[in-house]
């Protein structure tokens, strides 16, 4: 049945482009493109020119099955796109490839030996459009392929990671000590994150909130132990949210026990300190917490 | 007949106005001594000790809260919430629902999830069988058991069966605890290198305070008048029973409101009795005898400090029937071990306190209403017993209302926990009118009582709850929609 | 004839009257002062909260605004020194509270310290510890030889004199002990580090029997493997407890390695230790130890038996085993117990 479905449209290399661009802003995971061009291709004459289609074929081989490779009409030029890859695996996969053609060729052709230079684009935000991508990709292969052989030209233009707004509650009794936690977190350096840190005294203040309801990544920095909803009672109300994968929740304690804390790790705290702990070791588990969000 | 009537007013007018002398100075006396006691911890920073003891865990003695809860559905939640919140190291708690025939149950599965468990139960003390128990997905040390109905006694026993920990720490299922109160109540166990076996806490009167989700927020005084009299005669029986008896390991009471216990020592005595009215009292003495028959070296207290707020009742009818109720458990449990009084083999318990109890507790309220009824007859019978009726309205008034005013202001001084000048005056005020209307009223009810004996009624004593929280007030409306 | 009785009760509680007017006006007083002391003292923290988290995580001088000129504000300072101290650790941080204390708040301490009222004593005694103000220490040695002092009061000086004066606590730590409850003997031993714990398993034996028990119970708590052959010395000791307290400790390290040394407790007379080694035997793989564990499974103490059915169940492979035993086993005890783990999960 299904084979006798015929689409009217049939996805252009823009779309594939756009959904994935859109995707690299969902998932915080860049995804970079790929100007590669024959070394010496446009010299040659056209008859001495290798099976393009063969190449084709021998690139999508090479690429991750998430990644997509377009021939450009009339040059020997490819544009690929790799998914879930930053510059530095798409540098990494490039000389890889470089090496492969240039000692043992490629097989459908007999093992012809070709040379290559490219130049990469990683796409870290969604406000580049694909004309412009194609535009300055074209500039920068034509740079690399003058510079000579397995040469690679980096695109910095699109790289740029967006700003993103993260909330921070922190659940704490002391008014004292809740106030140094959040001048501590208010003086972190987090690049692209902009924390838009709350104060609670509470886990029933918090939970009546409704500030965690919102899409946002949210830390949350809380005692086990609070008047009224405790730590514990907020953490569950949090786990049974739907995209609750989004909410980090540290867990400060004055109790030692072995015990609690593994009953904590197992109720979803994603990190356990114990009182009194340094605030160095805070900061430094909030800075890796967020640069983690980005997977490369 | 005049001559026998004038022997007879001479009489029962001395032998009151004695009676009534002795009590007073018996009184003053521990209400000195309570304020050299207070004194002593005057100004001292009890937080400081308390951060010392919460990461303590290696040194602190892990405990089992129990909770027996018999048609508790408006307070339990907040109960349960307030021990989730408390400032301790390593708890358990365990909600015994001893057949309830309310929402009881349902309202603590659903608030905290609380999931059937199969674990078996090594019967220590006699207690009814236990249906299913059940564990919280919040909290681990959160257990629910349920049991056929067997009263107070029998669900604390199955309690104290299903604790894992060497302490255990009942509370009633309508009280709210303050964070820092196990703690508090824990230390001279521990100071003592366990040489104190039972603890018992302050209890106060939780009317009127703004209570949300099990912990106290605003301390403000409840209007009714019968409910500011309890808030004074708790203090009152603070100040001049409890500090006192406490500090010569002389106390028969420890409040059933809030206490902590040895494990071990309570199931050597075979745990609650079930068939008495006054557990909690029972226990106590039955603990006092197991260690004077044996000779261990052991002690009771009573902690100043730390609080537990429960609810008081709020009409004479409820109020009526807690104060026969007490005064029939008191009696019960003095006539049970009536040959520990004046026994030297008890020492100081079957020597002072038994005789204490015995004249000042039990028949006390039966000489004290007789003081009452000789000054109103006195008052008819005109001239000749006047100066008799009027020295014994003074020491009434001097027995009542300035001792409760004293003992007041001794709380003021050292807690102060109604802050605010109009407070102040209210309670002062209505700690003057004591001897006039509430002290007449308890007399009525607990002679009553003492007549209820006789006729031997038990039950669960059911009292009208209308809930501690405005949360689960609105809980429950919210529920019932 | 009762005339003059009611005369003096008539006076007597009039007296009364004015004495509880007079101690009202008191309280009243005594209310509104301390309500300004306390507004005076929010005031403090929230004005100088930010300075003083400036000056202590930033490398600034003191700035002056933050010593404190009367009671409230000392009083404030430390609220915010106690919050920092509870909860925050950091050396830099603690040396910044301790030169500050020396400096700014000795008189203070120094005037509670030699208050006749004992809570206030207490009161300067917890500070001097918290925010280990080294310059009043000399004054707490004269005070421990004051003629009357609590048992509140000796434990605390006892906690100064270990903090600031390690040495000469050591020297005499053998004859302080007696005076010392369960509680406050562990609380001190495990503030020691593990250097001087060593040194005193070498006089443990001069030590009274409860003494050594608690001794062993804080070598558990320090989890340290140095007290390993310590502790499995101990296991042919005489005494029963040292026997139950070394396999407790060594229970909490969570690894042996020497199976053959623990083989003799599966038929001690004491059910303790055949508790605690059903409890040891989940340090091994099950294979190894299912045997012993099965002969546990069936012994006449219920503690025993669910101790083993539970060391099974959480072993791997443990589920499999628990339910082959129940298929062949005859004891109805031991069957009940591994029904009960199997059903519960753990």
């Amino acid at each position: 049945m299904i084979s006798e479905y015929s689409f009217e449209h049939s996805v252009t290399t823009k779309q594939i482009f756009d959904a994935l661009k859109a995707h690299v802003m969902r998932s915080r995971t860049a995804i970079t493109t790929v100007f590669l061009g024959l070394y010496g291709g446009s010299d040659t004459a056209s008859a001495e020119m290798p099976d393009v289609g063969e190449i084709t074929a021998f690139l999508t081989n090479q690429t991750r099955k998430s990644d997509f490779v377009f021939k450009i009409s009339n040059d020997p030029i490819w544009f690929m796109v790799l998914a879930q890859s930053g510059e530095r695996e798409a540098a990494a996969f490039l000389r890889r490839l470089f090496r492969m053609v240039r000692t043992e060729g490629i097989p459908a052709l007999n093992n012809q030996k070709l040379l290559f230079s490219a130049s990469v684009a990683e796409i870290g935000n969604d406000e580049g459009t694909f004309e412009e991508l194609i535009a300055v990709g074209a500039l920068a292969l034509k740079k690399s392929l003058s510079k000579g052989p397995e040469q690679i030209e980096y695109i910095a233009s699109f790289k740029k990671r967006p700003s993103e707004k993260v909330r921070v509650s922190i659940l704490e009794e002391n008014a004292i000590y809740r106030d140094v936690l959040h001048r501590t977190l208010d003086n972190l350096d987090l690049g692209h994150f902009e924390l838009e840190i709350k104060e609670f005294q509470d886990g029933y203040e918090f939970l009546e909130s409704k500030w965690y309801l919102s899409s946002h990544t949210h830390l949350i920095l809380m005692n086990d132990i609070l008047p009224r909803q405790s730590g514990l009672d907020v953490l569950h109300e949090i786990r049974r949210l739907p995209n609750n994968k989004r909410i980090i929740v540290f867990m400060m304690t004055k109790r030692s026990s072995e015990e609690d804390m593994i009953y904590a790790y197992e109720s979803g705290v994603d990190s356990y300190f114990i009182k009194p702990f340094n605030l160095r070791l805070l900061e430094i588990e909030v800075k890796r917490t967020f640069e983690r969000l980005y997977t490369c | 007949m005049n001559a026998v009537v004038d022997v007879l007013m001479k009489f029962f007018g001395g032998f009151i106005i004695f009676y009534m002398s002795v009590v007073t100075v018996a009184y003053t006396c521990m209400l000195i001594f309570a304020f050299i006691e207070i004194r002593k911890q005057y100004k001292l920073d009890k937080s400081a000790l308390d951060e010392d003891y919460i990461d303590a865990l290696y040194y602190y003695k892990p405990l089992s809260i129990i909770i027996p809860a018999y048609n508790e559905e408006v307070g339990i939640v907040d109960s349960i919430q307030s021990v989730m919140s408390l400032k301790y190291p390593q708890m358990e708690l365990i909600v015994v629902n001893d057949g309830s025939e309310d929402q009881t149950q349902q309202i603590v599965i659903e608030q905290f999830r609380m999931k059937k468990i199969s674990k078996a139960v090594k019967q220590q003390v006699e207690s009814k069988p236990i249906i299913q128990i059940y564990q919280s997905e919040i909290h681990h040390n959160l257990y629910l058991i349920e049991k056929e109905n067997g009263g107070k006694a029998d669900a604390l026993n199955a309690g104290i069966n299903f604790a894992k920990y060497p302490y255990f720490c009942s509370i009633d299922g309508d009280s709210i605890m303050d964070e820092k109160s196990l703690l508090r109540v824990m230390k001279p166990i521990i100071l003592s290198n366990e040489e104190v076996i039972a603890a018992g806490g302050n209890v106060r009167i939780a009317n009127g305070l703004d209570i949300q989700w099990g912990s106290v927020y605003q301390k403000r005084l409840p209007n009714r008048p019968l409910v500011l009299m309890q808030i004074i005669e708790y203090t009152r029986a603070f100040m001049m029973g409890r500090i006192s008896l406490a500090k010569f390991n002389l106390i028969l009471i420890i409040s059933g409101a809030f206490s902590v216990f040895a494990k071990k020592w309570v199931i050597e005595v075979g745990g609650y009795s079930v068939n008495t009215i006054g557990e909690d009292m029972e226990l106590v003495v039955k603990l006092h005898r197991f260690l004077r028959e044996n000779k261990i070296k052991k002690r009771i207290e009573f902690v100043p400090d730390p609080v537990c707020w429960t609810e008081a009742p709020e009409s004479l009818r409820v109020l009526r029937r807690q104060r026969r109720r007490w005064h029939q458990g008191l009696i019960e449990s003095l006539v049970k071990h009536i040959k520990m009084t004046f026994n030297p083999r008890y020492g100081k318990v079957g020597m002072i306190s038994f005789p204490y109890f015995w004249l000042v507790e039990c028949f006390g309220p039966i000489i004290e209403l007789g003081g009452y009824v000789y000054v109103i007859v006195a008052f008819f019978m005109g001239k000749i017993y006047f100066e008799f009726a009027v020295l014994l309205s003074l020491l009434f008034i001097l027995y009542g209302s300035v001792l409760s005013a004293f003992s007041f202001l001794l709380e003021v001084w050292s807690v102060n926990l109604y802050a605010g000048t109009k407070n102040f005056f209210r309670l002062l005020l209505v700690s003057f009118t004591e001897t006039f209307w509430y002290r007449p009223l308890t007399l009525i009810w607990r002679c009553e009582g003492f007549i209820q004996v006789f006729l031997r009624r038990k039950s669960w004593g059911n009292m009208k709850r209308v809930g501690l929280s405005k949360n689960s007030r609105n809980k429950r409306s919210k529920r019932s929609k | 004839m009762l005339k003059i009785p009611i005369e003096i009760l008539i006076i007597g509680i009039c007296a009364i009257s004015l004495v509880i007017v007079i101690l009202s006006m008191y309280l009243v007083l005594k209310g509104t002062r301390d309500h300004i002391v306390s507004r005076k003292k929010k005031k403090y923290i929230q004005n100088k909260q930010d300075t003083w988290y400036r000056y202590f995580n930033d490398d600034i001088p003191l700035p002056s605004e933050l010593i404190p000129n009367n009671n409230s504000e000392i009083k404030a300072v430390e609220e915010i020194f106690l919050a920092y101290v509870e909860n925050i650790s950091s050396p830099i941080i603690k040396k910044k509270i301790r030169e500050f204390s020396n400096q700014y708040l000795r008189r203070y301490y120094l005037n509670l310290l030699l208050h006749r009222r004992w809570s206030l004593r207490m009161n300067a005694l917890y500070r001097i510890v918290s925010f280990e103000i080294d310059s009043l220490v000399d004054e707490c040695k004269k005070y421990a030889k004051r003629a009357k002092l609590s048992s509140e009061e000796r434990f605390q000086l006892l906690i100064i004199q270990s903090m600031f004066d390690e040495d000469s606590f050591i020297n005499e730590f053998g004859d302080l002990l007696l005076m010392l409850s369960e509680y406050e003997y562990k609380k001190l031993l495990v503030s020691f580090s593990v250097e001087i714990l060593e040194k005193l398993t070498l006089q443990i034996d001069e030590f009274p029997e409860e003494y050594q028990y608690y001794f062993i119970d804080v070598l558990g708590i320090k989890r340290n493997f140095s007290f390993l052959t310590f502790l499995e010395n101990n296991l042919s000791h005489d005494d029963t407890e040292i026997r139950i307290r070394s396999l407790k400790a060594i229970n909490e390290m969570g690894m042996i390695t020497d199976l053959d040394r623990y083989k003799v407790f599966l038929d001690s007379p004491v059910w303790e230790e055949r508790l605690m080694l059903a409890k040891l035997l989940g340090a091994f793989p099950l294979e190894q130890v299912y045997p012993y564990l099965e002969e546990l499974l069936q012994d006449e103490n219920w503690w025993v038996r669910s101790q083993s059915a539970r060391t099974i169940g959480n072993s791997k492979d443990g589920k499999s085993r628990l339910e082959m035993f129940i298929a062949t086993a005859q004891d109805q005890y031991a069957i009940e117990m591994a029904q009960e783990v199997l059903v519960r999960g753990y």
